[in-house]
């Protein structure tokens, strides 16, 4: 199937076709709304986000630049107004994975529904900067170079700060007797 | 680089499937020679296969319909266009008119007694009340405005809500049509320009918004 591409759908949308920015959320809303709910766990409010990056997407539409792919910027935007939601939250629910002991873990913070899967409450026991390199290869499918883009930093950093990342999450996973398969 | 980062950066050029076959050949003599490193892999693979299988979820019953309806009414500027940047704008300029500064409000409006056929009569006027339930929502999120309009309850009375937070005096419109759906129009009051047009719409039965 011949699809068309991101960047002729935006230059169809800017020419004053809606129709086709329609066909750009199609494309990419399921992961957007996806890395939204990782990087948050709370569907509401990835709801939210999601609907807020298409329309900073459509808004700033004419800023693209297409010599990058069009999917690094969106997803770009979608980390942002997540990080945004989580800097809005009250200040207790910036989790760190360190908690002394006895004290109620970070999961004991957010809903304990959403959390019956230890490694969605693994994720969100880490810091927002760790949990992005997570969201970002593993439920965006995205190359080092992709999430270097992303996140403008230099790929060495980027698969230092992945791999540190999954360190942690190995050591919330097998400490809280998550681990067993 | 330490053998320790080399040794985590190996893991993780296999886990990843960006392993060159050089690298194989040391990752395979490291596992073979350690035994705390076949521990490392074994744990870090077992951690990313948990994180590969996580399901990717659905987007919610009527998130598209809300994403595309909630865009604005203008086309995308074309660059050198721009408006104004948010940080040289007179920022909560007309924020006594909201309150003293902060406007988060919620309005209720009881669309279910309006006349369908008053087309265009702006109906800023209300109670105040919570919204009890998300149904379908529409995010607002220009310079001027921001926050999200929310229609909820039933959906034979359905109620809007409003949550924003503005600069500078606008009002929000809505309209109750025929079919059900419930017209949503941002307008600056300086200019009577309409900044942003929405159809909200709870479905029958099932209560998802559209």
């Amino acid at each position: 199937m011949n699809e068309e591409s991101d960047g002729a759908l935006v230059r169809r949308t800017c020419s004053g076709e809606p129709r086709a920015f329609e066909a750009l959320v199609r494309r990419h809303e399921k992961t957007v709304f996806n890395a939204s709910l990782r990087m948050l766990h709370d569907r509401e409010e990835a709801r939210d986000v999601t609907q807020t990056v298409f329309l900073k997407v459509y808004e700033h539409l004419g800023e693209y630049d297409p010599s990058h792919k069009f999917y690094s910027w969106i997803y770009r935007i979608a980390l942002n107004e997540s990080i945004k939601a989580l800097q809005r939250r009250k200040p207790t629910a910036a989790l760190d994975l360190e908690t002394p002991d006895g004290a109620p873990g970070p999961e004991g913070l957010l809903d304990r529904r959403l959390l019956s899967d230890g490694m969605a409450a693994a994720i969100m026991s880490l810091r927002a900067e760790y949990r992005a390199v997570i969201v970002l290869r593993h439920f965006m499918d995205c190359s080092y170079e992709d999430m270097a883009a992303i996140l403008e930093l230099p790929e060495k950093t980027v698969k230092s700060r992945l791999f540190s990342a999954r360190q942690l999450l190995r050591t919330a996973m097998e400490t809280r007797g998550w681990a067993s398969e | 680089m330490t053998s320790q980062d080399t040794t985590l950066e190996l893991i993780n050029a296999e886990i990843d499937g960006v392993l060159t076959g050089p690298q194989r050949a040391e990752l395979n003599r490291l596992l073979l020679a350690d035994p705390s490193v076949r521990a490392l892999r074994d744990g870090l693979t077992r951690t990313c296969r948990k994180l590969d299988e996580m399901p990717r979820e659905e987007i919610p019953a009527g998130l598209h319909e809300a994403i595309v309806t909630g865009l604005p009414v203008a086309a995308p500027k074309s660059r050198g266009l721009r408006r104004t940047a948010f940080a040289s704008r007179p920022l909560l300029r007309y924020a006594a008119a909201f309150a003293g500064g902060l406007l988060v409000s919620a309005l209720a409006f009881q669309l279910g007694r309006l006349d369908s056929t008053e087309f265009g009569a702006g109906q800023l006027a209300g109670t105040i009340a919570a919204a009890t339930h998300a149904e379908a929502r529409m995010i607002v999120n220009l310079d001027q405005v921001h926050g999200s309009i929310t229609l909820t309850g039933a959906a034979e009375a359905p109620q809007v809500v409003t949550s924003l937070e503005s600069t500078q005096p606008v009002s929000i419109v809505t309209h109750l049509h025929e079919d059900g759906r419930v017209e949503v129009q941002v307008v600056d009051d300086a200019t009577a320009t309409v900044l942003q047009r929405g159809n909200l719409r709870i479905g029958p039965g099932h209560g998802s918004g559209h």
